[in-house]
């Protein structure tokens, strides 16, 4: 079934990265797919405020979730808990014993996945941060349609996830070929979609990645401290196959 | 070195030892759950209720019912500090508190589990069923223990017959006493699933222990499935795991685990 925006059903929209978006966080970064945009800021290495945050032989990694208007509720909580974790074992925590590092993730704009959006900002600001990490891990969300027959939709936009029976948001570290989370909703799935799901989320994850990186060694060879515009669409990309659209990927 | 001060200052070096033999700490063998104990009608005031011990975790689940218009069940998980020093800050718990509401909330009102129209009540309004859970004392794998306390809180909850409410004009409906007119039987909920949960953490050596106590939750990723139907669902939170194994492995193991704690909810 062809989809709203013209995307096929394994089509990401184009990821967008911008280094360095806020001046005085120790790092940041913005991070798009298509309209959906978050931003996301950390401090640290830095002292705990409290005593009973600090740890004797690690660092104590804080998460806060920010919504696009109002308060934070149960929603923004449960995503804190989510990305906590998530970058729980990505970071390399014994390196910085009794220390605190917070990451700061605001939505700005949500058309859909934004759970993947939010962890993928929040990985790139670790590392314009530069904190020790032992791995890479994008992420990346997606729908499955169960009837008439299964469909997989990469990176659902908004009105494709309130079509979609079930919703899975996953992170990969693509080097390693390892799981850092996945989380369903909605519907159970039989095993075949689980493994198709993961391969599809595999071969995106590692795009998302060539794409933040060309980002990233890009902006090392010039000057660190300055505005960066938005990556180029047609920039890097290795596994993009000619769409103007967006990145595709053979799956299954 | 002390065996005690190796088990709490280098928990990933104690388990090793232990692992190497295919032995944990407290006994049991890498798939084996802990001892299950349910004891339904734990609360004389609720609907329905149960209290659930895994091992040193024990939750309590009651089920408290309103009429509103639209029926469905609302699970809400309480972890007070009570339970555990890990969920001393407010912040850390309620993560784990509104995910934990959220996903059985979801699970418990899926269509192929809970048919909503039995909640109906004359027509005009239904049960809203709201599931407490409060965990007593939190050994880890929180996530098996809240569901499957709600499942029977929910499999005891008895719906009690409605009258309509003499004197009020807008005839409001009312728990019928005995010997009155009754226009909505007292009737048992029934649920058509039993979504089932296994949850499995992955230790310092790259294996997978099934239903994990605190220590061995924080040693590594945790992952839980549930089994709704014969498919699944899957809530794996942060920490590696083999992308390729990671389904192959668990999930016959999974299935077969769910048959033993079907065989504990029927128990009667």
């Amino acid at each position: 079934m062809a989809r709203r925006d013209g995307r096929s059903a394994n089509q990401l929209r184009p990821p967008q990265v911008e280094l360095r978006p806020l001046q005085r966080a120790d790092g940041s970064a913005r991070f798009r797919f298509g309209d959906c945009t978050v931003l996301a800021a950390v401090y640290g290495p830095k002292e705990p405020r409290t005593r009973h945050r600090e740890l004797c032989d690690r660092c104590t990694l804080d998460v806060v979730v920010r919504p696009r208007v109002g308060i934070p509720g149960p929603q923004e909580r449960q995503m804190e808990a989510l990305l906590a974790r998530q970058l729980e074992y990505v970071v390399l925590a014994t390196e910085y014993p009794r220390t605190q590092i917070s990451v700061i993730v605001q939505m700005s704009c949500c058309d859909g996945s934004t759970a993947a959006v939010a962890g993928n900002a929040a990985h790139l600001a670790l590392l314009d941060a530069g904190v020790a990490m032992k791995a890479t891990a994008m992420c990346v969300a997606l729908g499955v349609k169960l009837s008439p027959e299964p469909v997989i939709w990469l990176d659902p936009t908004e009105l494709e996830e309130a079509q979609c029976d079930a919703l899975i948001s996953l992170s990969m570290d693509g080097s390693r070929n390892q799981l850092v989370s996945h989380i369903s909703s909605g519907a159970p799935l039989d095993a075949t979609i689980w493994s198709s799901c993961i391969e599809a989320a595999d071969k995106s994850c590692k795009a998302c990645l060539d794409t933040a990186f060309s980002r990233v060694s890009r902006d090392a060879g010039t000057a660190r401290r300055r505005h960066c515009g938005t990556v180029d669409r047609r920039g890097a990309g290795a596994v993009r196959k000619g769409s103007k659209r967006g990145w595709q990927f053979a799956t299954g | 070195m002390d065996a005690d001060l190796l088990q709490r200052f280098n928990p990933e070096e104690f388990y090793r030892h232990f692992l190497a033999d295919g032995l944990r700490p407290d006994g049991r063998s890498l798939r084996e759950p802990r001892r299950a104990e349910l004891q339904r009608k734990a609360l004389g005031s609720a609907l329905g209720s149960a209290s659930l011990r895994l091992g040193r975790s024990s939750a309590l689940a009651g089920v408290r019912g309103e009429l509103d218009e639209i029926g469905r069940i609302e699970v809400s998980v309480d972890l007070p500090p009570l339970c555990s020093a890990l969920f001393r800050e407010k912040h850390r718990a309620l993560g784990q508190m509104s995910f934990l509401s959220k996903t059985l909330t979801e699970v418990l009102n899926l269509q192929s589990v809970f048919d909503a129209t039995q909640l109906v009540c004359h027509g005009e309004a239904s049960w809203v069923l709201h599931v407490h859970i409060i965990c007593l004392n939190y050994d880890g794998n929180a996530f098996d223990l809240c569901l499957l306390a709600a499942i029977a809180a929910l499999e005891d909850t008895d719906l009690p017959a409605l009258m309509k409410e003499p004197g009020t004009e807008a005839e409001r409906l009312a728990i019928a006493p005995a010997e009155s007119e009754i226009v909505a039987e007292a009737r048992k909920l029934v649920l058509l699933a039993r979504p089932l949960p296994v949850t499995f953490a992955r230790m310092p050596g790259g294996q997978w222990v099934q239903d994990p106590c605190a220590v061995e939750e924080s040693l590594g990723a945790s992952v839980s499935l549930c089994l709704v139907d014969g498919r699944w669902l899957v809530f794996h939170q942060g920490g590696g795991a083999d992308a390729n194994r990671f389904l192959e492995e668990l999930m016959p193991v999974a299935r077969t685990s769910t048959e033993k704690l079907a065989k504990l909810l029927d128990d009667p």
